[in-house]
Order: C-alpha cells, then sequence, then structure tokens
C-alpha cells in the first residue's frame, strides 16, 4: 500500500469500545438516524383555536440558516398539530397557568411513553412543540409586536442582512439547580414554592405572583405524574418480560420511578434516573432540544449517590451502563428536526457535562466519579452529548491530566473542552464586580462555576446569563467607519430581491479620507462600535420584552433559583442572577484590519485611504498587490508581536466597556461581554464586504479569539501568549482579578487550536504536550479545545463522506461531524488545520 | 548617557514548542554560518553566515515586483516562477522590501543579544514546567 494509505490506517478513526450489547444496540441504533421506526420528533399539540401559535421563531433569531424556513416551520407544524382536550376553567386562568396546566397534560397524557429495548433508563419521547395557550387578544398583541411593520422579525433581518450578526431571546444555555432537586425531590421543591405562595397578601395571591407561583406548582407536579406513567409501563412490560435479567431490571426502573423524581433520590440509579426526567422535561417545556442546558458540576453531585450505591454493592461496569443510557438519551435531543437532514445546526445543543476542577480553598475536585465518566467517554466516543468539559487548575492531578491527553490523542475532534480555572474565575470576579452581585459571586464561591452551551461561564442552578443571545460583529464598525457611517453598497434582501438605497445608518464620524491620522481613524471605529452595540441592545429588547410578556416557562422556573422567590418567571428576569451575554464575534478580522489601514495608510504610506476603500469596494480585483500587502506585510494578532497585540487589547477594551453600560429594560438583566462565535463567522463572511486585512468578501471571517487563519505563524504558544495577552494577561503586582489573573471577558472566549497527531504520537510526546497545556493555564484564555487531526483526513473525508460518518471535528467551542456540516465550514477547517506549521 | 555596544548575530530562525531531539518544550534558535558542510545536512541554507535570500512560491503572487527592483538583475521570471542567480546577487534585500506577499524570504536577520533573548523568554512559561524542562 502506499505511504498515504499506510498512515491513514494507523491514524484510524477512533471508533467505540468496551460497550456490552445493550450499548452497542442502542448506540447503534441511534446513529441509524432517519431510518429508525421510532424517534424522537417533535410532535406538535395545539389549543384548537384557529389563532393558535405553536413554534416560536423568536428562538431561532440567532440561528440565521433557518430564517428562510420560520414561516414554514410555523405553519408545517400548525397543520401537523393535535388538538389537546382543555379543561373547562382553561381560558380562566393567567398565561403562565395555561402554559404549565397545557405542557403537563400534552407530556403525561398525549405524548406516547415507550422504553427503547435494554434501556435502563425511561424518558423516551420529549421533543414537543406546544401551544403557547394565548388568548385571541394576546395572540393579536404579540403577532403585531413580532410580526408588524417594525416588529422583532423585521429588526432581526435587518440587523442580521446587513451584516452586523443576529440577536433573538432564546431557550436553555444555564444549569438547572439539579443538584438541589436531587437532593430533596420535586416534593421538596413544590413545599417550598407552596410556603411562598401561603406568605402572600390575599390580593397578591388573585395578583400576578400568586398566577406565577400556582403556575410552577402545577409544573413541579409534572415529573412526577410522568413517572407515574413510566413506572405503569415498566411494571406492564416487566410482566410480560421472559427473560429473567431484564424482567429484574425493569422492575427496578419501575421502582425507582415510584420514589424519584418526587422523593429525594437514594441510589446511583435513582439519581440519574431523576436526572435524566428533570432534564429532558425542561426541553418539553421551552419546546427546543437541548439548547445548552446544561448539567454543570455532575461529577460532584452525582459523587454521594454513587458511593452510596458502591458501598451497597453496584457493579461499577453496571454503573457506567447506567450512565451510557443516560448518554444515548441526551442524543436524541437532534431527533427533533431529525427529517430536515443535516446542516450546519445539528451539532447546535450543547447539554454539557463538567468534570473535576478546583473547588474551596483551591482544591482539586477529582473523584472516582470524574474518572468513571471519563471512561465512558471514551467508550462512546465518537458521540455529541452529553458535551464534556474538563476543568484543568494548577493543581490538577497528574493523572488527570495523562488521561485527559490520551484521549485526546486517540480522537480526532477531541472529545471535550478544556476549561481553564483561574483564568474562568478571575472573569467572574469581574463579573461580580462590575453587576454588582459579589453577595453571590466572590472567594467562597467562584470556584463553583461551570460552563454551558460550549464554554460560556456561569453559576449553578441561580444563573441565566442569555450566554448566545447577542451575536455581534465588530468589523461592520470598520465598515461604517470606512464610510462615514453607512454601507458600503445598496442593499438587495436576500429572500425578496428588494433593492435599497444606502441609508444612513450609523453616525456620522467623518470622511476617512480626509483622516491625517491613525487616531482620527480609530475614534470613529469607536464611536462606530458603540453604535452597533447600542443596535444589538435595542433589537434584544425587543425580542426579550415579548418573550417576557407572552411566552413564560414555568418549570423551568422551578428550577432556577430566585424565580418562586420573587413570583417572577425565569423569562420575566426571575433568576438570582440574570444577565444577557453580548458574544463579539470577528474579533482577529477586526484586529488585523485595522491594524491593515494603521500600516498601509499611515504609517507606511503603501496607499491613500481612497486607493484603500476603492480596492475594497472592487474586493481587491485589480488591487492584488494591495491586498498581498495587507495580508502578508501588515502586522497580525496572534503572533505574541507586542504591538499588535497591544491594538487587539484595546479593541477588546473598548468594546467590554461599552457593553457593560447596558441593562435589558423589561427583565433588568446586565449586558456582559464574551466571545463565542458559533458558525457565524463562515455565513457573514458572505454578508460583510472585504476587509483591509486583505480578506475578499465571500471568505469566512475570524473565529471567537482565534487569530485569523494563517496569522498565527510563530505556532501555538505565541498564539496562546497572544490570547492571554488580550484578556489582561497577569497583574504584575499580585493583583488582579482572581490571585494574578485578569479576564475581562466572565462568559469566557472560545479557542481553538490545530495540532498535528504526530505531536502525540509517543508517551514522550505527551509529556510535552501535557506541559504544554500546564504553559497554557497560565498564558492562555478561558478554555481551549484541540483538534487533532490533519488535512490529508479531512479532504479524503470531503471525498468519501460515507467512510467517514462518525468523524467528529471541533468547529469553534462545539464538535460536529465534519461530514454533516456545509462544505463552507469543511472548506474552513481544512484551510484551518493546513496553515498550522508545525 | 552612553549605549553599550550590543553583540549582534545572525539568526536563521526562532523555532517556538521544539519538541523534537530533546527533553520538554523549547525555543530553538538556529544561528546562521556553520563551520562544517556536511553531506547531509538537513538546513544547508544554515552553512553560510552570511544572510541570503530565495523565494517562496506558494506565496508569490506573478506581480514581478522583485524583478524590476533588482540592481543587479539577478532575478528572472520563467515557467517555473522566479529564479535566482546566486552569483549576481549581493544580499541588498530590495526584493524583500519590494515583495508584497513576502514570497522573497531572507535566511537569516541580525538579532542583538537583548532582543534575542526576550524573544526567547517569550515562552518562559512553557519551559519552566518541572515536567517539560
Amino acid at each position: 500500500m502506499s505511504m498515504a494509505e499506510a498512515l491513514r490506517v494507523t491514524r484510524r478513526i477512533k471508533e467505540p469500545k468496551n460497550l456490552s450489547a445493550r450499548i452497542e444496540w442502542l448506540r447503534s441504533y441511534y446513529f441509524e438516524g432517519a431510518r429508525r421506526a421510532w424517534n424522537n420528533e417533535f410532535t406538535a399539540w395545539t389549543t384548537g383555536t384557529d389563532w393558535d401559535v405553536l413554534f416560536d421563531e423568536m428562538t431561532f433569531y440567532i440561528v440565521p440558516e433557518t430564517y428562510p424556513f420560520l414561516q414554514t416551520f410555523g405553519s408545517s407544524i400548525k397543520q401537523a398539530a393535535r388538538p389537546v382536550r382543555l379543561h373547562p376553567d382553561f381560558w380562566t386562568w393567567s398565561l403562565p397557568e395555561r402554559k404549565a396546566w397545557f405542557v403537563r397534560e400534552v407530556m403525561v397524557n398525549y405524548v406516547p411513553q415507550e422504553v427503547l429495548p435494554g434501556d435502563l433508563i425511561c424518558g423516551a419521547r420529549f421533543n414537543v412543540q406546544t401551544s403557547t395557550c394565548w388568548t385571541r387578544k394576546e395572540a393579536g398583541e404579540r403577532n403585531r409586536l413580532v410580526h408588524g411593520k417594525n416588529g422583532v422579525r423585521a429588526a432581526m433581518k435587518w440587523f442580521h442582512d446587513h451584516g452586523y450578526g443576529n440577536s433573538g431571546a432564546t431557550s436553555g444555555h444555564l444549569i438547572p439547580g439539579y443538584e438541589r432537586v436531587l437532593k430533596i425531590g420535586w416534593k421538596g421543591l413544590y413545599e417550598e414554592i407552596e410556603q411562598g405562595f401561603q406568605t402572600l397578601s390575599p390580593r397578591e395571591k388573585r395578583g400576578r405572583k400568586g398566577s406565577q407561583l400556582k403556575a410552577m406548582m402545577t409544573a413541579a407536579t409534572m415529573p412526577r405524574d410522568l413517572a407515574a406513567r413510566y413506572a405503569a409501563l415498566c411494571d406492564k412490560l416487566a410482566a410480560q418480560e421472559t427473560v429473567f435479567v431484564r424482567k429484574a431490571e425493569l422492575k427496578q426502573m419501575a421502582a425507582n420511578l415510584v420514589r424519584v423524581p418526587w422523593e429525594p433520590a437514594r441510589t446511583f440509579w435513582e439519581a440519574v434516573q431523576a436526572l435524566w426526567l428533570t432534564h429532558m422535561l425542561i426541553m418539553s417545556d421551552e419546546n427546543y432540544p437541548g439548547p445548552g442546558v446544561s448539567f454543570g458540576r455532575i461529577d460532584q453531585y452525582l459523587l454521594p449517590y454513587w458511593q452510596r450505591s458502591m458501598d451497597e454493592g453496584m457493579d461499577r461496569e453496571f454503573g457506567k451502563e447506567i450512565m451510557k443510557c443516560f448518554w444515548v438519551h441526551a442524543n436524541t435531543a437532534y431527533d427533533a428536526m431529525i427529517r430536515i437532514g443535516n446542516n450546519g445546526i445539528t451539532a447546535g445543543y450543547g447539554q454539557l457535562i463538567t468534570l473535576s476542577g478546583m473547588g474551596a480553598l483551591g482544591a482539586d475536585m477529582t473523584n472516582e466519579l470524574t474518572y468513571a465518566m471519563l471512561e465512558v467517554i471514551d467508550e462512546m466516543t465518537p458521540i455529541l452529548e452529553p458535551k464534556p468539559n474538563v476543568r484543568l487548575h494548577r493543581n490538577t492531578p497528574d493523572a488527570l491530566l495523562d488521561k485527559v491527553v490520551d484521549m485526546i490523542a486517540t480522537s480526532q475532534g477531541s472529545p471535550f473542552l478544556i476549561n481553564f480555572d483561574e483564568r474562568s474565575m478571575a472573569g467572574m470576579m469581574v463579573e461580580a464586580r462590575k453587576a454588582g452581585v459579589t453577595h453571590l459571586i466572590n472567594e467562597e464561591t467562584v470556584h463553583d462555576y461551570a460552563p454551558v452551551g460550549c464554554l460560556e461561564n456561569t453559576m449553578q442552578g441561580n444563573d441565566r446569563s442569555g450566554t448566545v443571545d447577542n451575536n455581534l460583529n465588530l468589523l461592520k464598525a470598520v465598515e461604517l467607519a470606512l464610510n462615514d457611517g453607512r454601507d458600503f453598497f445598496d442593499f438587495t434582501d436576500p429572500i425578496t430581491f428588494k433593492k435599497e438605497k444606502v441609508k444612513q445608518a450609523g453616525p456620522k464620524t467623518g470622511d476617512p479620507k480626509r483622516f491625517t491620522s491613525w487616531e482620527e481613524f480609530w475614534e470613529a471605529y469607536a464611536e462606530q462600535t458603540r453604535y452597533i452595540i447600542s443596535c444589538c441592545v435595542a433589537l434584544y429588547e425587543q425580542s426579550e420584552s415579548v418573550r417576557a410578556r407572552f411566552c413564560p416557562t414555568p418549570y423551568l422556573s422551578c428550577l432556577v433559583k430566585g424565580c418562586a422567590e420573587q413570583g417572577l418567571d425565569i423569562t420575566e428576569g426571575g433568576a438570582e442572577l440574570g444577565l444577557a451575554t453580548l458574544e463579539a464575534v470577528t474579533f482577529a478580522t477586526t484586529v488585523d484590519s485595522l491594524l491593515a489601514v494603521k500600516h498601509l495608510v499611515f504609517d507606511n504610506h503603501e496607499c491613500t485611504m481612497e486607493e484603500l476603500i476603492r480596492a475594497l469596494k472592487a474586493n481587491w480585483e485589480g488591487h492584488e498587490i494591495l491586498q498581498a500587502k495587507a495580508r502578508y506585510k501588515a502586522p497580525k494578532y496572534g503572533r505574541d508581536d507586542d504591538e499588535a497585540d497591544a491594538m487587539a487589547a484595546r479593541v477588546m477594551e473598548l468594546w467590554c466597556t461599552e457593553t457593560w453600560k447596558y441593562k435589558t429594560i423589561s427583565t433588568n438583566r446586565q449586558f456582559r461581554p464574551g466571545m463565542l462565535s458559533w458558525n457565524y463567522w463562515v455565513s457573514d463572511g458572505f454578508i460583510l464586504p472585504a476587509s483591509p486585512d486583505g480578506r475578499p468578501k465571500g471568505r469566512f471571517l475570524s473565529n471567537a479569539i482565534c487569530p485569523s487563519n494563517g496569522a498565527d505563524i510563530n505556532g501555538p504558544t505565541a498564539n496562546t501568549n497572544s490570547v492571554g495577552k488580550v484578556l489582561g494577561g497577569m497583574a504584575a503586582d499580585g493583583g488582579g482579578d482572581y490571585l494574578g489573573y485578569r479576564n475581562c471577558l466572565p462568559n469566557g472566549a472560545s479557542h481553538t487550536i490545530s495540532i498535528n497527531p504526530s505531536l502525540l504520537k509517543d508517551p514522550e510526546h505527551r509529556e510535552k504536550f501535557k506541559a504544554f497545556l500546564r504553559g497554557y493555564a497560565e498564558n492562555g484564555g478561558t478554555c481551549l479545545q484541540l483538534n487533532m487531526i490533519d488535512a490529508e483526513t479531512l479532504k479524503d473525508a470531503q471525498q468519501r463522506p460515507e467512510d467517514y460518518r462518525s468523524l467528529l471535528v471541533r468547529i469553534t467551542g462545539y464538535n460536529a461531524y465534519f461530514t454533516s456540516v456545509g462544505r463552507e465550514l469543511q472548506n474552513e477547517l481544512i484551510a484551518r488545520i493546513s496553515h498550522e506549521a508545525l | 548617557m552612553k549605549k553599550e555596544k550590543d553583540t549582534t548575530a545572525t539568526i536563521l530562525r526562532i523555532q517556538r514548542m521544539s519538541t523534537e531531539d530533546g527533553p520538554g518544550i523549547r525555543s530553538t534558535v538556529f544561528f546562521k554560518g556553520c563551520p562544517l558542510n556536511c553531506i547531509w545536512c538537513h538546513n544547508p541554507e544554515s552553512i553560510s553566515p552570511g544572510v541570503q535570500l530565495h523565494w517562496v512560491g506558494s506565496r508569490c503572487i506573478g506581480c514581478l515586483s522583485c524583478v524590476a527592483v533588482c540592481p543587479e538583475n539577478a532575478l528572472s521570471a520563467g515557467k517555473n516562477g522566479i529564479a535566482l542567480d546566486r552569483s549576481a546577487c549581493t544580499g541588498c534585500q530590495r526584493c524583500l522590501e519590494v515583495c508584497p506577499s513576502t514570497a522573497m524570504e531572507a535566511y537569516g536577520q541580525s538579532y542583538g543579544l537583548v532582543g534575542l533573548v526576550s524573544e526567547v523568554l517569550k515562552d518562559r512559561i512553557y519551559f519552566e514546567n518541572p515536567a517539560a524542562g
């Protein structure tokens, strides 16, 4: 065989291993995808009124790929909906009460309960599209606000299609209070809510607060009622079962469900069952499959149950078996739109589990369950959910680091994302100060943060930080600065093809051709940046205020501290910690563009501003020499070059400072900065015009906090140093936000590095790689993900996708199956990896 | 204040995150100029102590600015790209300055001792780890 073939054989795509027949079956069955006879596809349920609305399109405003389909989704889901017989008093209740009742009715009495063959965990079907339960009046009002002339949809489209980015109040992206509900049961939660209700005055009881609490009490009985159904089903199946072992399992599952999740959990099996049922019903409540609804520090709060069961004689492999069943369930979230086919969003869900990390006083919290879970991940990989995140810190034990590096080395799209505690905690301490919540986030509590979704840092059980709700292209401010607050070109609507002349959108910051100094250009850019941030904030207010009025999620509200206490739904801002994250996109492209303008026009006089603008408007055609200078001769962020990185830090400081100035009006949530760019930097590359860094329109933008593709010519250590610097680096005097660390992004920033597999080829090299990770913990960012893949393999996968169906790659903060992401993203990954020189 | 004269050297390359041929993660400094002339040399461009130009085809955009600017007519364009006549080249580096895409590169750059050390120490944190060395 040829050398290439031989190499391919030795670098085989990772396969799952050590799976029992049961798990092997369940896992393979899951991967049959749309060919399965059973799936967890959306079922739709209506009140039956002709004004009923089911699909809440606002939750998809942060998924621009769906824009052309929003109308279709809405109509077809409604057409496919089955009516639910309403309680006779239904229309006399408040909206949250209607919603709570309807979702419970659907999940308990309408959606079938099923147990997959051999499954040890109950809770199969949970993806639903339920009626919004609006009265005719409510629907009319809400529809006007969303679909009317200056409605949210129109505003969202304008914002996105003009290249600003996207924004929308969306679901999930939080860590519900799972630890608590396992400990005190839903019974305990119910009692707390009821006690709260009893303390209300008679007037309050009849008013909004009372309605909300009543709704939450209704919602709190949903898991109990559903568990009862499943217990009955398991009993029935047990009676029919002839295989002795399976019969016993089903009987135990029935027994589990008679207790949990209403009562506190005692055994590991009960705990995992309670966790799953509680979690899946959130997705039912929000009508959205798995969007960053995360489990938090699962190896910590499940540990007591694990230990107890181990002490009582549970077989360790059986404990893992239970977890593997749980794993399969998490993936079925993707069944929601299973027949719509492969598209860039099918990696999207991010039900994160967090392993290890620091505890109080810097202690390391790795435990026996951490290792058991790592084994589960290793044995089940490649599989997308639940997405694992490992927290590393200065005192991470060598044994854990060894295991982590081993797993990265043998898996292509590294199975997890690595979070770095000190840097992350520094960001949370900044948030505590700036949001005025030091009573909730402080030196005693900050170690209990955990990431959600992909990598966004939040607290657990009391925090909604809206971590993907606002995604802003910093680069738009460059275009506006270059054209005195106007787009370069007239606008053509991408769906209707309707044309619109250029308008004065941003402030008039001056004709850049008349600027005589770099500082003048910087000031123009700064003012346009303030403008685009204000646009994003205003747009978010639109969807946020509509959601607050019309889209309560009383079930989820039970699980987030602050809601019951205040009598507010989580959608009304009830969470104790209520923030809205502004995720900046196109950071490196923006920095490199500013560096290029300074270098080409003001420092080296390679061209006039007029020539540069002409070149950009021509998409560099006829200006190849200038483009080459922009690409190759101008300084770039990511090379550990102090001057370039200083510009990057300046850009960072500007937009972060501006972001902190804002709060939402309807829900009083504090805006905070972050840098997660999902996949927007690929598609928005087709919207934003050519940029001064040498990028033509149609080419991808930079992602998250990573340097531009090809810019980081000094390798991973330099790349890392640059990232750490722009986050704030270390405080020389021992000050800093946490220990010496500074971090201006409490949300964290996605950072991806592609490593050639040869770097981990043997134990000696893996030792070196561990050293790199320890160095990263000092010099780098809040999180890191590694692509351990070579360009050859990716190109082969493009040619023969059928051979690479389970090939996972890391995009930015999340894993995806390479063969299912769009062609543009595939090409970007190949280009990215080809550039990494080692 | 009188500035001390800095020691200088011609450096071929500073390779950060070197993982081969030695323990831990290191930054390797490749000096230009070697007294040997091994027939198996893997870096023959490092043998001569002087700065040498060379053409990197993958970055060339074919603008021919280098050919036009060379005072010794040492550069010519052909079907294999840009050819460099080393007997004519004086190393004036005008081609390097004028090339818009860094396709004309110099083997060898002068570093002062202080600058070199500070560049190398940028990765100090990766060396100082006891496991790395």
